[in-house]
């Protein structure tokens, strides 16, 4: 499959629906919080997805006061966890739910890691900046991208060459 | 261990406060997040001579797990590991043996501060004790 491709994939609405409906789930962040209901599975919450919340919501649990890390690290943002659920849901479906943790900053750390010199990493601020960084074998690279509605393309790119790394 | 300066093959310990902190797969790893910075510094302890099992009690004196128990265990770094990614140690001894990772970019630079912890990790030796 052509990188193109991949990133047209499951690619979120365009820009203004994804802002909007981050807004929505911001103001509605104690609802995110809870446990999907009889009612939520009756509309076909996916395997993947509700993996990948539960992944957020115990990460976001964990750091839910400050110092959580035991070295003062600040509480887990909610908006930042909410970007990071759209983030996840945007991506190809292939690609497997990254390890979701906290960083010092509160800010949704996801990680995908294949080996010591094999992983990638997402930082994802609550206004939606992207702070990436990869390590393969004796490469790096990082940057920041902004997140409004589909993945950027370097981000999914990151993935793809990290995943076939990983099947050789 | 009262120098100052630490010399360039000289062991520090990690403490892993948190599961999330290594990976027991592929026969274990340590994650990036272990080594990001707090407030510009990563703690560490110079290990210099010490064996194993004083390395273990070190931990449990002065590093508490999220979970109020010891340590899960220690990413092991050479100074040199250090100081090849442009960072250095202050070797401040408060507690004893204590140390800084400092000179990290600030944290207006989330990536490159990510990928420096990623080679850090990468680097790193991991022993786990529970």
């Amino acid at each position: 499959v052509s990188a193109p491709a991949l990133v047209s994939t499951n690619m979120l609405p365009v820009a203004e629906d994804a802002d909007r409906a981050v807004g929505e789930e911001a103001s509605r962040s104690r609802e995110y919080l809870r446990e999907p209901s009889v009612q939520d599975r009756s509309i076909a919450i996916g395997q993947r997805e509700r993996a990948a919340y539960v992944r957020l919501r115990d990460a976001l649990l964990e750091a839910s006061t400050e110092g959580w890390d035991g070295e003062g690290g600040l509480a887990a943002q909610e908006l930042s966890f909410v970007r990071a659920k759209y983030f996840i849901q945007g991506l190809p479906s292939y690609f497997p739910i990254p390890d979701i943790d906290v960083s010092s900053q509160g800010h949704a750390l996801l990680e995908w890691h294949f080996g010591p010199r094999a992983v990638l990493t997402v930082d994802v601020a609550p206004s939606g900046l992207l702070s990436y960084a990869s390590l393969l074998g004796r490469n790096t690279s990082y940057g920041t991208e902004s997140f409004s509605g589909g993945i950027p393309r370097i981000i999914v790119l990151a993935l793809d060459r990290l995943l076939s790394s990983a099947r050789l | 261990v009262k120098n100052q300066t630490a010399e360039a093959n000289e062991p520090v310990a990690r403490f892993l406060r948190r599961s999330k902190d290594f990976t027991r797969d592929g026969g274990g790893s340590i994650k990036p997040k272990a080594f990001m910075p707090h407030r510009g510094a990563t703690s560490v302890f110079r290990i210099l001579e010490m064996n194993d099992s004083d390395v273990v009690v070190l931990g449990e004196l002065h590093v508490r797990s999220v979970d109020g128990l010891a340590p899960y265990g220690q990413a092991r770094l050479l100074v040199s590991d250090i100081t090849d990614v442009k960072l250095s140690l202050n070797c401040d001894n408060t507690p004893e043996r204590h140390a800084d990772i400092v000179d990290w970019p600030p944290d207006s630079e989330i990536p490159r501060q990510i990928s420096i912890a990623q080679e850090l990790a990468a680097r790193a030796r991991l022993i786990l004790t529970r």
